[in-house]
């Protein structure tokens, strides 16, 4: 029972973050914003009873990556002169899809009324995700090892300042 | 309790922060709705799916989202000291 | 138990294990070496040199690895071997032509390194998740060579590539999501055996395939295409067009072939029909050659879907196509980079007199032109009339006439170029560099453009072959 009203309480708290977001012109309010929708995420998954991935969610989401977006904010201070972009129609297009994605997910969801989440709060085991992420999925850890290394030589390339001379 | 909240929940905030990268202009601000579009996918990954598979497919989607918003923003930063403007309206180099 | 297969994996993940040592020599070995700055792109050219001479036929068994993550196939060691030559093409045109500053060398041959590697994944793939993962392995380092010179038309082209790559790579995540739910497995084998899907396993297809059609560029995602390929180095063009489309197409196949019918058969239809007509009459004014590249790689991946349409003999069809593309495409690129001045390619009266002042470059360039276009005897027209009669005999007459149509409205654009290169008058007398590397690999791929084309005979029997594996 708690964990279902926990649930939605936590549930309404990151929509709301997100709509707030949406109106927010201030990129560190806005970051914060999402900082919250994150947090109320990984309340979200301590309630499904995924106590790992609700402390992963801190560490990496709600630490490492919002880091990277506030330094990236500090040291673009173009990122404060932000004003809104004067085309109307592109905005009307975007909520319209947005509101066909969300319909239609809603109705082709319909089924999932039928399927019982398990009550309670249990214990998923750790041991359980790191067999199966050295097991069934070994081959994908490790390409994402490469995918991480890749992407810090990509922001390397791209952002490093380069030796004119070397 | 059945699966129908959790997937809603889901997909209103998927709709929300899609919402928010289509109708924003500023580069910052799209690349934190795209890291929130993958954490509401993320939700429907663990709440939905068989357990404990889904938790390690969503724990190796963190690292992707942690890989995308490092490249995202390395070209954030590169595009701020090249172009002095991160408005998307602004950036108008190539025709089209 | 027979040791052959095993064997063969063996050799076969070797070719990658190799690139990946290759790619660290690159990043690495300048740093701490003092001598060997500058080598890179030859430690990168003799790497990918020796994994295709050691390239073996494979055996005509499914080696499925890791669990089913990655599974060898005839069709597999196919993509493999065009991925690699791609990449031996594109590694002589950066030679030749540095795309970035010297500095940077080493992260440069790095990052295509690690795109080859992700599309040598996705192609093996055997599961959707691990095609999300080399989707993501492919474009990350992509996003960051397309705007690895820093300047204003290589960052925006970047910029415009990863916010477009990145909301497909999101919803593809939503899709994969929503196929957990309903399967148990995500492998494609178990896919196409779970029979008829629900409507919330329907949603999540239609959202993977609309994450990769991204990639592939079908008409309602390309918007990024054109400006990515124009203000992308223009060797990294070359590889968007020839290997990411290939990458992209080989997992839309997959995805495709697990519908017999129904609305997602009538999605695919849609997306051939609106891609072929829409580029092609997008295509028709552009000025710069680059982004009229780009318009007819856009249309080309339509054709390529109109060939799924055939089954089997479509797959065939899209085998044979992919290569002989690529050949066009890597080739017009490259007379690109042989003409190119500024940072965004000539554009079309830039080639004015081309004929009188470069005659071979002209008659190459033609030649990719009409074998773009689907001009007899060149490759590309085989390539078209195979994958339109794969379609036609399956039944899909309608969507082949619409390409059809379109392919002849192509024409104008290709043939605008030839005009311009044997009609009109030359606009000033120029100096030109002697022939290097650059015209090496423009002659290489017109020499394949016909050859293939003259002779299709064994390149249509190696991809008969491998179009069963799969």
């Amino acid at each position: 029972m708690i964990l279902t009203a926990a649930i939605y309480i936590l549930g309404a708290g990151a929509a709301l973050a997100t709509l707030l977001m949406l109106f927010q012109r201030n990129p560190v309010k806005a970051a914060m914003l999402m900082l919250a929708a994150l947090l109320c995420t990984a309340g979200i998954y301590l309630a499904l009873s995924a106590q790992l991935l609700a402390a992963l969610q801190v560490i990496v989401y709600a630490g490492a990556i919002m880091t990277l977006f506030i330094v990236a904010v500090t040291v673009t201070p173009q990122a404060w002169r932000d004003r809104p972009a004067p085309g109307r129609i592109s905005r009307v297009l975007g909520l319209a899809a947005a509101a066909v994605i969300l319909i239609e997910l809603m109705k082709v969801s319909a089924g999932l009324k039928l399927v019982a989440l398990g009550a309670g709060f249990t214990e998923t085991g750790t041991l359980g995700i790191a067999k199966q992420l050295f097991g069934r999925f070994f081959f994908q850890f490790e390409l994402l090892g490469l995918v991480i290394l890749a992407s810090i030589v990509a922001a390397a390339a791209l952002a490093l300042k380069r030796r004119t001379n070397p | 309790m059945n699966a129908y909240p959790l997937a809603a929940i889901s997909f209103l905030l998927f709709a929300l922060a899609a919402a928010g990268f289509l109708t924003c202009g500023s580069l910052v601000r799209m690349l934190m709705f795209l890291e929130l579009m993958l954490n509401a996918a993320n939700i429907a990954m663990v709440a939905l799916g068989p357990q404990p598979a889904s938790q390690a497919y969503a724990l190796m989607l963190f690292a992707v989202a942690a890989a995308e918003a490092g490249v995202g923003l390395a070209l954030i930063i590169a595009l701020a000291s090249t172009f002095r403007t991160l408005e998307a309206e602004n950036i108008k180099e190539l025709k089209g | 138990m027979n040791s052959e297969p095993f064997a063969y994996a063996a050799n076969a993940l070797s070719g990658p294990l190799l690139l990946l040592l290759a790619a660290f020599a690159c990043l690495l070995a300048p740093l701490f070496f003092r001598a060997l700055r500058g080598t890179q792109g030859a430690i990168a050219l003799s790497a990918v040199l020796i994994v295709l001479a050691f390239l073996r036929r494979a055996p005509l068994v499914e080696i499925s690895c890791f669990n089913g993550a990655l599974l060898l196939t005839p069709a597999s060691a196919y993509l493999w071997a065009f991925a690699f030559a791609v990449l031996a093409a594109v590694i002589l045109l950066s030679l030749a032509r540095p795309p970035a500053e010297e500095d940077s060398g080493g992260e440069y041959y790095f990052l295509l390194f690690m795109a080859t590697l992700g599309l040598a994944a996705l192609i093996a793939a055997g599961d959707l998740f691990t095609a999300f993962i080399a989707l993501e392995l492919l474009s990350l380092p992509l996003y960051a060579l397309a705007g690895i010179r820093r300047s204003k038309p290589g960052l925006e082209a970047a910029y415009k590539y990863f916010m477009l790559g990145a909301f497909g790579s999101a919803l593809t995540v939503l899709g994969i999501a929503l196929l957990n739910a309903v399967y148990p497995d995500l492998a494609f084998a178990a896919l196409m055996q779970a029979g008829a899907p629900d409507t919330l396993a329907l949603a999540g297809f239609v959202l993977v395939i609309a994450g990769f059609a991204f990639k592939t560029a079908l008409v309602p995602f390309h918007m990024w295409v054109p400006d990515a390929y124009e203000g992308a180095p223009t060797q990294i063009s070359a590889f968007m067009g020839a290997a990411v489309k290939a990458g992209g197409v080989i997992v839309l196949w997959r995805l495709f072939r697990i519908f017999e019918f129904g609305p997602v058969r009538e999605i695919f239809w849609w997306l051939a029909a609106v891609t072929a007509v829409a580029a092609n009459l997008m295509a028709l004014a552009q000025t710069g050659l680059k982004r009229l590249l780009a318009y007819s790689s856009i249309a080309h991946a339509g054709y390529l879907t109109v060939a799924f349409f055939g089954g089997q003999r479509g797959f065939e069809a899209v085998l044979y196509y992919l290569p002989v593309y690529a050949m066009a495409t890597i080739g017009a690129f490259a007379v690109v980079l042989a003409l190119e001045k500024g940072e965004k390619g000539p554009a079309i009266e830039d080639l004015a007199g081309l004929a009188r002042t470069r005659p071979w470059l002209a008659a190459a360039m033609a030649a990719f032109m009409f074998s773009l276009a689907g001009v007899p005897p060149l490759a590309g027209f085989f390539a078209k009339f195979f994958a339109f009669s794969a379609a036609v005999n399956s039944g899909y007459t309608g969507l082949v006439v619409v390409a059809v149509l379109m392919s002849a409205v192509s024409m104008y654009y290709y043939l605008k170029v030839t005009v311009a290169m044997y009609m009109k008058p030359p606009a000033a007398a120029q100096a030109y560099p002697a022939p290097g590397a650059v015209e090496a690999v423009v002659f290489l791929m017109a020499a394949g453009v016909m050859l293939t084309g003259v002779f299709a005979r064994p390149l249509l029997a190696l991809a008969a072959e491998a179009s069963r594996w799969f």
